[in-house]
């Protein structure tokens, strides 16, 4: 099947990604257009590391086909921070210490975005139950835990 | 992943039509979340897809108390666990709902996709196993309703055509004094398979007896199926503690376990016991709360 | 969760102490991570990161069988499908490295049974997924494709996965080249068994007959994997110069520049590494995987080449830890004195030699004080994928059978198990299993941290759950220490701010702590120390990043870089000042003549000065390639609430308290001992690999293979415990390692104490819980194991002395 034109808005900027249909919207952000925060971690959807927010929700970008976006909002890990102010998830997460090799922190960060944008208040478990699909294999997550408690209270 | 065509259509009759022009080796894409995975993993990677993006009547959710439930194929697993009315009335569903995979996958799963999929583990099928659901199918020929009891075949096999398009799930309204809930064991507490999944409903009649019980068993067969001798055992009885026990003994004999990398068939067969037990108290407590 | 530092009383030496060094300030501060910000905005680069102009995607094709000779490969329709740049197999592998290497071609040489010599397989396969074929193309699609189409005749062999099966005599040998290898020399005949490692010390037959109570058991744990959330990835070009660049998520450029090098049979300077930030190593990577691959196929092909592994491939087809067999008896007076321990260890380390042996041995009975023992250890092949490091490698498991058995045995003298551990533990002074004395070391501290910690000092609490049942249990582990090479330059700005090079690739806070030695020596804020970590053209020399190394070796180097700076400012600052280079003080970033200390200097003043000066711009170095080694131990205690009518397991507090030796970024310390925990609960609990009777994986991803998530992970308290080391600086001890050792046992005492059942596999959640508490006699003492015949029929003495202690990496 010939290539395909995918129309979306990628962190405010409307895009025309040129892709074949198999490919998914990881493949489309990392190869087409170069945003390679996004990481591959297992292409499954089981570890997260891919985590966007497509209009707004959380979604694994590996489990997405580029075709699926037309029309829609993603937003990467490119798109959180602002005129180079950190987003004060992305500012818990580097002065608690809740980031080590770093390569979960992408979608780590997404997925506490999304949280504290349906929930600002989150208690300890509903930030577990929100990042429990997102696998981190080096901290142990009690600093990724205490960064978003930190980055909720901030944000109030 | 290898190469395969993709569809788009904007409405049911365009998909239908898509199979039919297209023939053999389609699959009808909702989350994507089963089929890439087995795209990716299994090598099973269809020859093209009929994308479920741009039809939008699929993506509703109502409820009234003379229709019952209907979930339209398309709305994600998310919407479903969240949605206030299932939970009230339908507990067994949303918390099967929200054991599919995690938040992102919810997000983009279905419920219909989880039936579809028809895998014996799949968390969605004994909760709605319990509360009668019937699927709508929309195919060639027009279309038709199909019970859930009789709708799955196999491991991944469904009695769907290469034709058909499942519309939507329908869920009639438990009667009053009624509750279900749904249990499942797994060695993590999020993002896993069920080892053993176990549902029921049940509904109390005027003197506070069973009036009907049913339990249903995921992963325990190479379907996820209703335990009907265990649900029939129930009925005319009081809700008591031996009532429940004698039930779940029965269903765990009524399971078929096969051994496997999640666990072995005596394991599983005594957590179907185990589970079934706790399952139907709280299904009972529902229904006294009622 | 909450940190307490405990003060020890040990006063630190500083090394190459300097008298004009003041309180510090940077050191033992929480000053968030150097790269932290590139990280948290998606900007820093891993290993798959990195794209070159007109490049190629490489995928393989893995064996089909678990052990099969390999009748055929037919590639002809795989080269002819449109896209495809070269496909290559074993076989075309001596042919291309003597083109490269303008040698003649050496089949022989691949007849060797090395992991890192057969990066596809020869002549035959011998575990299941084993990379026989690879294809690159212009996209990952048209690589697949191209797999697809290769076909492969294989003449299936009798596949062998029990590993106390395979190291029988009458076992077939997988490799007709392996031979037993043992401290007396190396056997003739070919076997399984690749090495066999003994230690032992007095008459332990006479000392176990003499004690007043005697344990005796087995535990058996499963192969697992490192985990790290990031696959391999790797890309290499090739330059019509003949020299080959490789970007690698690597924990070793200039390792994977002399492996990469020999392989392709060409000198270093042709190799040019760049190691990419690492997505998670923990030891796996630091072995090359597709830097060989990626090499020959930039050659064949003359363009770039990436791959990048999936998840199936990275668990079927990389090295994960050896799955181990231990039979364990000890021996205790009756006021808990170990007299006497015999211990087994059998090492499943899969299809190729190499995973095994010491470290298990020295990090698990090397806690104890014990007169007579004979302890050894079996590296056996079997054919599933071969095995290598894993955080204190074999540590875990070796841990989890001597503290279980230590809990056994205190159950049966009826004392508390931390009463019996703190009895026997080593201090200054004793010697390890390898005979090796220990220098001042902390494992007495953290054993008494806990023992006055209110987690184990209160009374139980009940359980959260109904029915459920509540437990806790403690475990001892401990890392050697990890030493070897690394340099370190500092170069000073004409601003007066430092950047620090270095070879060593940072896995989680390298360049950090290094910054904080640095602006400390330097008395500098700091803000303005940059830390780089170069390639193998640019940086000076570093051995891998691994085995808790690197804080107290590359730690070493840049504290002696800083000093060596600040005397090369002083003596410059003397010039200036006209006074000898003694008179200088050096104070806040200001130097002045103590003759006239009005007139003050600023580092920045003198570096500018002395670049356009003839004595020219400061650059201060500092090297270290041998200190005494740093063992540091910790304990650990762990509370569980089971199900006992499903096998369920929730870890509901941790408490972790390890010597530290200095803590210079206390919230990084604290980060790898949470890390290593959860590794190790993980491990305990819900990970395992599952081989079908074929040797094919049945789990290979990450749904199957369970790793915890954050709702498996409890809080984890640490208490840092500061017994300072005796070399390198501050007293610091490597930190990475250890925390992950005592876990597996603690958990196993922990689900013991909670509901009786003496779980001797793992991982230990679930079915295992209900199988041992329907079999009371499981958890009592049993029949000493007796190893089976093996043929060791040595006659050739090997020369060189075998180390003390294998130098492993995290």
């Amino acid at each position: 099947m010939p290539r395909m034109i995918v129309n979306a808005r990628i962190n405010g900027e409307e895009h025309e990604l040129f892709t074949d249909p198999h490919r998914t919207l990881l493949e489309a952000l990392r190869d087409t257009i170069g945003l390679t925060g996004t990481k591959e971690g297992c292409g499954t959807g089981d570890c997260g590391a891919c985590t966007v927010l497509l209009d707004g929700s959380p979604v694994n970008a590996c489990l997405v086909l580029a075709p699926e976006v037309e029309g829609k909002e993603v937003i990467t890990i490119e798109g959180i921070a602002t005129d180079n102010t950190l987003h004060p998830v992305q500012e818990a997460f580097v002065n608690e210490g809740g980031l080590q090799c770093g390569i979960c922190t992408p979608g780590m960060v997404l997925s506490a975005v999304a949280l504290l944008d349906r929930n600002p208040t989150p208690t300890e478990t509903e930030i577990r139950y929100a990042i429990a699909g997102n696998l981190c294999r080096c901290t142990g997550y009690d600093k990724i835990v205490r960064a978003i408690e930190v980055a909720a209270e901030a944000s109030r | 992943m290898r190469a395969f065509a993709y569809h788009a259509p904007s409405s049911l009759a365009e998909a239908v039509a898509v199979l039919e022009r297209e023939g053999p080796g389609g699959r009808i894409l909702a989350g994507g979340t089963d089929l890439l995975v087995q795209a990716k993993e299994r090598g099973s990677v269809p020859r093209y897809v009929v994308s479920l993006r741009d039809v939008h009547e699929l993506s509703r959710v109502s409820f009234d108390e003379a229709g019952g439930l209907e979930i339209g194929a398309r709305v994600s697993l998310g919407e479903v666990a969240d949605h206030p009315e299932i939970r009230r009335r339908f507990s067994a569903i949303s918390t099967g709902a929200s054991l599919v995979g995690s938040y992102q996958i919810q997000n983009r799963g279905t419920v219909g996709g989880n039936l579809c999929n028809a895998a014996p583990s799949a968390d969605c099928a004994p909760p709605l196993l319990v509360l009668d659901a019937v699927i709508d199918v929309h195919g060639a020929t027009g279309r038709r309703e199909i019970p859930l009891v009789d709708f799955f075949v196999g491991p991944g096999r469904t009695v769907l055509g290469a034709d058909e398009v499942l519309v939507s799930i329908r869920v009639p309204s438990p009667p009053s004094k009624s509750g279900s809930a749904y249990l499942r064991h797994t060695p993590r507490q999020e993002m896993d398979i069920a080892v053993v999944g176990v549902a029921a409903s049940v509904a109390l009649d005027a003197r506070g007896d069973v009036a009907s019980l049913r339990v249903a068993l995921g992963a325990v067969g190479p379907t996820p199926f209703l335990a009907r001798e265990a649900g029939a055992r129930a009925v005319g009885q009081a809700p008591d503690d031996a009532t429940i026990a004698e039930v779940a003994r029965i269903a765990a004999g009524e399971a078929r376990p096969i051994s496997d990398q999640r666990g072995s068939a005596a394991w599983r067969r005594h957590l179907v016991e185990v589970l079934a037990r706790r399952a139907i108290k709280i299904a009972i407590g529902r229904a006294l709360a009622a | 969760m909450t940190t307490t530092q405990i003060p020890t009383g040990i006063p630190t030496r500083t090394p190459e102490a300097d008298v004009t060094v003041p309180t510090r300030t940077v050191i033992g501060q929480r000053v968030p991570k150097i790269e932290g910000t590139e990280k948290v905005t998606g900007k820093a680069q891993y290993g798959a990161d990195t794209s070159r102009p007109n490049m190629l995607w490489a995928r393989f094709l893995g064996s089909a069988h678990a052990h099969a000779r390999i009748v055929s490969i037919d590639t002809a329709a795989a080269r002819a499908l449109p896209g495809v740049h070269a496909v290559v197999t074993g076989a075309d592998l001596p042919g291309i490295v003597a083109r490269i290497s303008e040698t003649a071609a050496a089949p022989e040489e691949f007849d060797v049974p090395s992991r890192g010599k057969r990066i596809l397989a020869w002549r035959k396969a011998v575990f299941h997924h084993e990379p026989v074929a690879v294809a690159a193309a212009i996209s990952p699609t048209i690589a697949e494709e191209a797999l697809a189409l290769i076909t492969v005749e294989y003449e299936p062999l009798p596949v062998v996965l029990d590993p106390e099966v395979s190291m029988r005599r009458e076992a077939t040998p997988i490799h007709d080249g392996v031979f037993t290898e043992t401290f007396a020399g190396k056997a003739r005949t070919p076997s399984n068994v690749a090495k066999v490692t003994e230690m032992s010390k007095g008459d332990v037959d006479a000392a176990l007959a003499s004690a007043d109570v005697r344990i005796a058991a087995s535990f058996r744990t499963a192969m697992v994997h490192q985990g790290y959330i990031e696959p391999q990835a790797c890309l290499a070009e090739y330059a019509p110069d003949g020299r080959f660049s490789i970007w690698t998520s690597t924990q070793g450029s200039f390792g994977v520049r002399s492996g990469l090098a020999g392989f392709l049979k060409v000198p270093p300077r042709r190799v040019r590494v760049t190691a990419s930030e690492v997505g998670g190593g923990f030891g796996a990577k630091g072995a090359m995987t597709l830097e060989p691959i990626c090499a020959v196929l930039a050659y064949v092909t003359g363009r770039p080449v990436k791959m990048q592994l999936s998840r199936s491939d990275v668990l079927r087809a990389t090295r994960p830890a050896p799955d181990t067999s231990m039979h364990v008896e000890v021996g205790a007076r009756r006021d808990g004195t170990l007299v006497a321990a015999r211990a087994h260890f059998v090492w499943d380390v899969g299809a190729y030699p190499g995973g095994g042996s010491v470290g298990g041995i020295n990090c698990s009975f090397g806690s104890y004080a014990i007169q007579d023992y004979h302890y050894v250890g079996y590296d056996v092949l079997t054919n599933r994928p071969s095995t290598g490091a894993y955080r204190a490698p074999n540590g875990p498991q070796g841990a989890y059978g001597v503290e279980s058995a230590l809990d056994m045995l205190a159950d049966e003298l009826g004392m508390s198990p931390v009463a019996l551990r703190l009895k026997n533990a080593v201090a200054e002074g004793d010697r390890n299993p390898s005979d090796v004395p220990y220098p001042r070391i902390g494992l007495k501290e953290t054993l008494n941290a806990i023992a006055s910690h209110p987690a184990w000092t209160s009374p139980k609490s009940p359980p959260s759950r109904e029915g459920w049942l509540r437990g806790r249990g403690v475990g001892c582990g401990l890392w050697g220490g990890g030493v070897g090479t690394s340099t370190a330059h500092i170069n000073i700005n004409e601003d007066g701010s430092a950047v620090v090079v270095t070879g060593a690739v940072d896995l989680a806070g390298t360049r950090t702590t290094m910054a904080q030695i640095a602006a400390e020596e330097l008395q500098i804020p700091y803000e303005r120390v940059q830390v780089v970590q170069a390639d193998t053209d640019v940086a000076p020399f570093s051995n891998p990043t691994g085995g808790s190394r690197i804080t107290y070796s590359l730690g070493t180097a840049v504290y002696r870089a800083a000093i060596d700076a600040r005397t090369q400012l002083r003596q410059r600052a003397a010039t200036v000042l006209r006074c000898p280079p003694d008179d200088v003080e050096y104070r806040g970033g200001e130097l002045w003549s103590t003759l006239a200390p009005a007139h003050r200097l600023t580092i920045g003043q003198v570096a500018r000065g002395s670049s356009g000066s003839g004595q020219g711009p400061v650059v201060g170095t500092g090297e270290v390639t041998h200190l005494l080694r740093a063992p540091a131990f910790a304990t650990q205690l762990v509370e569980v609430e089971v199900d006992p009518e499903t096998g369920a397991v929730v870890v509901t507090n941790v408490v972790a308290a390890q010597d530290v030796g200095k803590a210079i970024n206390p919230t990084a310390v604290e980060g790898q001992i949470q890390g290593g925990v959860v590794q190790g609960l993980g491990w305990a609990l819900t990970e395992g690999f599952v081989y079908d009777n074929e040797g094919r994986l049945r789990n290979p991803g990450l749904l199957d293979y369970r790793m915890p998530t954050a709702l498996d992970a409890p809080n984890v308290e640490c208490l840092l415990v500061e017994v300072p080391a005796v070399d390198g600086p501050y007293g610091v001890r490597g930190v990475g390692e250890v925390p992950i050792v005592p876990t597996l046992g603690a958990v196993a005492n922990a689900v013991y104490d909670a509901c009786g059942a003496r779980v001797t596999t793992l991982p230990i959640s679930g079915e295992p819980i209900l199988t041992a508490l329907a079999d009371p006699a499981r958890g009592k003492s049993s029949v000493a194991w007796t190893p089976p015949a093996l043929s060791l029929d040595i006659d050739v003495v090997i020369e060189e002395e075998v180390e003390e202690q294998e130098e492993v990496i995290e």
